[in-house]
């Protein structure tokens, strides 16, 4: 309500600079930051650290060695490092989420920007078919199309986005909708900009959000569900390892060596935390309410 | 009698609905001069922010003609409308949202600019929104601000600048006072007056405040359910009100004035409907303690006197 | 201030004092002031108009009222708040449990979202029965809320519609008999008309008057409308920064012959119908920040008349007849 006395330094950043002065200001996003920076750097390094040999070579002379420093985090049934196998099993969680959630946005946002702007029929269509696939449970659907594709990462990537598509469609089409009246975007139509320039201009920056938000959280569920999916076999199968894969190959050992299970469960945990909360950094950084 | 700035011939605007046809602006005509000023007063729902649109083409019509300097812009193809736009803007009623809560002051005012202007040049943009700027009373060192670092009465300030950066030449006014507080009211109201004389500006004054629309205007549309009731100068509209609806709006306005405290008033009973496919006639009827058998099935619109339009039987 | 209390004490007919009633708010950034020192006297069945514009404290003086500040953020620093001689601040809140809806109610700005849409209105006037009168006979209370929407002119067979399918002006009547339907001493109402067209805001003034003269409640109008006050009010304060700031009967601030400079500002900014100017004289700036208290004069800043010892010392009241201005102008020409 009232002229902020305005430090000379805050006024002039842009935009841009304002928001990531305002998420680094978030300390719970900042760790989220450092904790999926550690998390993808290590993944990233993986092939420095240990050989992609010692995921699959079998060593039976050190079957379930606890955590030690020659096996940072112990060894399975057939003495294969766990950590050999968690480094390269995360490059194929973390990758494979986020091409899901980005083919998921690209096709969702297409669809659900056409609909919520250009309303009408096309919106009917659309939204209509978005229907179908909600009324379909997503792990469902999932797995309908890897059973109709067969196993394969790339396989599994194109079922999930798929089961995902829908959501974002409603999501960017809801915020779409709520702004496309917004007398902001009235007195942009007045001066004579262009459809496309006010969808980028004006409504995605300020949709954009409840977009992010969503996109984040469904990256959370999405590294869940790839890990379910290969729990149950589905997708990326044994021996090739993927975070679920490993609690899967192990749950028979779970009650004896607690490890096996924990030290999995325990990373997909940090990823999916890590993703959330700079997901709701991201949220508050966007929104120029929020104080400097 | 010189050629009007803005024109508009059985101007009608109707929207589909789930219940039937809405009629919001039935046969509007209209005549704004260079440099004047038409308010257009009515209660919620009458239609008038919609005309106000409609004539700016925000809103398609659904028939009638809108003349600009006498050319259909109904008629007009997208680049034709460009040039017309540049020339018709619109000020909008709540500050608040009327201004992307993203771009700050500057990109606010510089975005009509760099969209539809003919300056490409970044240093005469920049020029040009600080001359802005200061024609509109805001101080130069709210450029970098945004719009929620601002006050109400500012905010609008942003918005009219920004509806000026074009050198429009007609301004829809669409309520521009009613979120503001009483200071700040006088406050906007003398800027709109002052760009006016200074610019030869011509505006449409849309609000549902009397008090306002007479301080203001330099003649007075009234609308009740999509259709003008009366029509006429300001100051012959105030001394004679002839239409039924006209009379008891004018005595439903609280003044400060004391001496109207005891005199028995003329409240009206009823409330608005939808104009949603209306019958023929009057649309006041139902309300009008004078109304006839002959109300319901036409209402044509006579000119009592000179510039006076009255669309009632028994006037 | 002690005489002036014991004034008060003496005159029974006050229903409603406030002394000196400071509120702030503690947000995250910083305390906002709202409340810097009200006093306001209410006397029984008196209809008086508190005016001010946005942020002068309006609503949180009513909220006060009623105890209903938001926790936790709303706070009374300091003052007193006696109605019918309890003081409310140390009352408990059992006791205003009693009193809301029952001794003072409140009718709330936007009609839009002061009904429940899930209840039917009948069922919504019958709660504020329930709650207040446990003893009263069912079929007596059935028969209280077909009087009372008679009263504000609804056919009472519409009792067992939803909110949603009564229009705005309905909705607020609706509103306003749910605030009288328990017949309070004290009715608080604010900006009831705000949201409504000119013809309708006239409706539901003649209603409130019609309901005033039946159960001789006192109603205290806030509003940002001159116009409303002048038409329905008989007395008025002015409340600029958390102050009153002039108070008096309508025709002594009316008359506009004393008015303290605030006052006379705001008048300047309305335009009269009767006459025609050319310019409106607006007050120039804009409203005090909150966050910051004056230590001398609230309006010093925007106010054409200020001196020095407008800026250094707060004015105290100059009081004629009833008619208290506080202003230096008035307390310096009563000295000389």
């Amino acid at each position: 309500m009232f002229v902020r006395k305005s430090k000379k330094s805050l006024s002039e950043y842009s935009t841009g600079e304002l928001v990531m002065f305002r998420f680094r200001k978030n300390k719970l996003a900042m760790f989220g930051v450092v904790l999926l920076s550690i998390i993808v750097i290590t993944i990233l390094l993986a092939p420095l650290i240990s050989s992609y040999d010692a995921v699959v070579e079998m060593n039976m002379a050190d079957r379930f060695q606890s955590p030690n420093a020659k096996y940072l985090f112990g060894t399975d049934e057939f003495g294969r490092d766990l950590f050999a196998r968690i480094l390269y099993g995360g490059r194929i969680s973390m990758f494979a989420s986020l091409a899901v959630i980005g083919i998921a946005f690209v096709i969702g946002a297409i669809m659900g920007g056409a609909a919520g702007y250009l309303g009408g029929r096309v919106d009917t269509i659309l939204m209509r078919a978005v229907d179908v696939l909600m009324a379909v449970p997503s792990v469902l659907l999932a797995m309908a199309i890897i059973t109709a594709l067969g196993n394969g990462v790339w396989k599994l990537i194109i079922a999930l986005a798929v089961s995902q598509v829908a959501r974002f469609a409603r999501t960017v089409r809801a915020s779409v909708l709520t702004l496309r009246n917004v007398e902001y975007v009235e007195a942009a139509r007045c001066f004579g900009a262009s459809s496309l320039k006010i969808i980028l201009k004006h409504i995605l920056p300020n949709g954009i959000g409840p977009i992010i938000v969503s996109a984040t959280i469904t990256l959370g569920q999405t590294i869940l569900s790839i890990s379910s999916m290969g729990y149950l076999g589905l997708g990326v199968a044994s021996p090739t390892p993927e975070w679920g894969t490993i609690i899967s190959e192990n749950k028979m050992n779970i009650g004896t060596y607690p490890y096996l299970g924990l030290i999995p469960g325990i990373c997909i945990c940090l990823a999916v935390m890590a993703v959330n909360f700079i997901g709701d950094g991201l949220r508050d950084a966007f929104d120029p309410k929020t104080k400097n | 009698m010189a050629v009007p700035l803005i024109e508009t011939v059985n101007l009608k605007k109707y929207f589909k609905t789930g219940k039937g046809m809405l009629h919001a602006v039935e046969e509007v005509n209209l005549k704004i001069e260079e440099g004047k000023t038409l308010g257009v007063v009515g209660e919620s729902g009458c239609g008038k922010s919609t005309l106000g649109r409609t004539i700016l083409r925000l809103h398609p019509a659904t028939s009638g003609q809108v003349l600009f300097n006498g050319q259909d812009i109904l008629k007009c193809n997208k680049r034709e409308m460009k040039k017309v736009k540049a020339d018709m803007q619109m000020v909008f009623q709540d500050p608040y949202s009327s201004l992307d809560p993203r771009m700050s002051v500057r990109g606010l005012i510089s975005e009509p600019l760099e969209t539809c202007g003919d300056i490409r040049d970044k240093k005469e943009i920049s020029r040009r929104v600080e001359e802005i700027m200061e024609l509109c009373g805001l101080p130069a060192n709210h450029a970098n601000l945004y719009p929620h670092e601002l006050d109400g009465g500012l905010r609008q300030r942003v918005g009219l600048a920004r509806a000026m950066t074009l050198d429009p030449k007609f301004i829809v006014c669409d309520e521009p006072v009613s979120a503001l507080d009483v200071s700040i009211q006088a406050q906007i109201l003398n800027l709109l007056m002052d760009l006016q004389e200074q610019k030869k500006l011509s505006y449409m004054f849309i609000t549902h405040d009397l008090c306002v629309v007479k301080h203001i205007s330099d003649e007075i549309m009234v609308m009740y359910m999509g259709q003008v009731v009366e029509r006429a100068k300001t100051e012959e509209l105030f001394e004679n009100p002839a239409h039924p609806y006209t009379k008891a709006l004018l005595a439903a306005i609280p003044t400060i004035d004391l001496s109207s405290r005891k005199r028995e008033r003329f409240v009206l009973s009823g409330e608005v409907s939808n104009p949603i496919d209306p019958e023929p006639g009057c649309r006041f009827a139902h309300r009008c303690p004078y109304a006839t058998e002959k109300c319901k099935k036409d209402n044509a619109v006579r000119e009592i006197a000179e510039g006076h339009f009255v669309a009632c039987n028994l006037c | 201030m002690s005489e002036e209390r014991k004034n008060g004490a003496r005159e029974s007919d006050n229903l409603l004092e406030i002394s000196d009633l400071h509120v702030q708010y503690n947000t995250d950034d910083a305390v906002v002031h709202a409340l810097n020192g009200l006093s306001l006297k209410v006397k029984k069945g008196a209809k008086l108009g508190l005016v001010g514009e946005t942020g002068a404290g309006k609503t949180t003086l009513a909220l006060s009222v009623l105890r209903l500040l938001p926790a936790g953020v709303g706070e009374i620093t300091e003052g007193s708040i006696i109605y019918d001689g309890d003081d409310l601040l140390k009352q408990p809140e059992s006791f205003m449990l009693g009193l809301r809806g029952e001794k003072i109610s409140m009718i709330f700005q936007d009609p839009m979202t002061s009904l429940n849409p899930t209840h039917t209105v009948g069922d919504q006037i019958l709660e504020v029965l329930d709650l207040h009168f446990h003893e009263m006979p069912r079929e007596e209370k059935n028969r209280k809320v077909d009087d009372i929407l008679t009263l504000v002119g609804i056919p009472p067979a519409r009792k067992n519609e939803f909110p949603h399918q009564f229009s705005g002006g309905m909705k607020q009547r609706i509103v306003i008999a749910m605030a009288l339907v328990a017949e309070p001493e004290l009715l608080l109402a604010d900006e009831p008309t705000t949201a409504l067209d000119v013809t309708i805001q006239a409706q539901i003034l003649e209603l409130m008057r019609d309901l005033k003269e039946k159960y001789n409640s006192a109603v205290i109008l806030i509003t940002h409308d001159l116009g409303v006050v002048a038409q329905f009010c008989d007395s008025v304060a002015v409340v600029y920064g958390g102050r009153v700031v002039e108070y008096g009967t309508v025709e002594q601030i009316y008359a506009r012959e004393k008015n303290h400079p605030y006052t006379a500002g705001l008048f300047n900014c309305i335009p009269d119908l009767s006459v025609k100017a050319e310019r409106l004289t607006p007050i120039e700036g804009r409203m005090a920040d909150p966050r910051v208290v004056a230590q001398g004069c609230c309006f010093a800043e925007r106010c054409k008349h200020c001196t020095e010892i407008c800026k250094s010392r707060a004015p105290s009241a100059y009081e004629e007849d009833g008619h208290g201005i506080l202003c230096h102008l008035f307390t310096k020409k009563e000295g000389a």
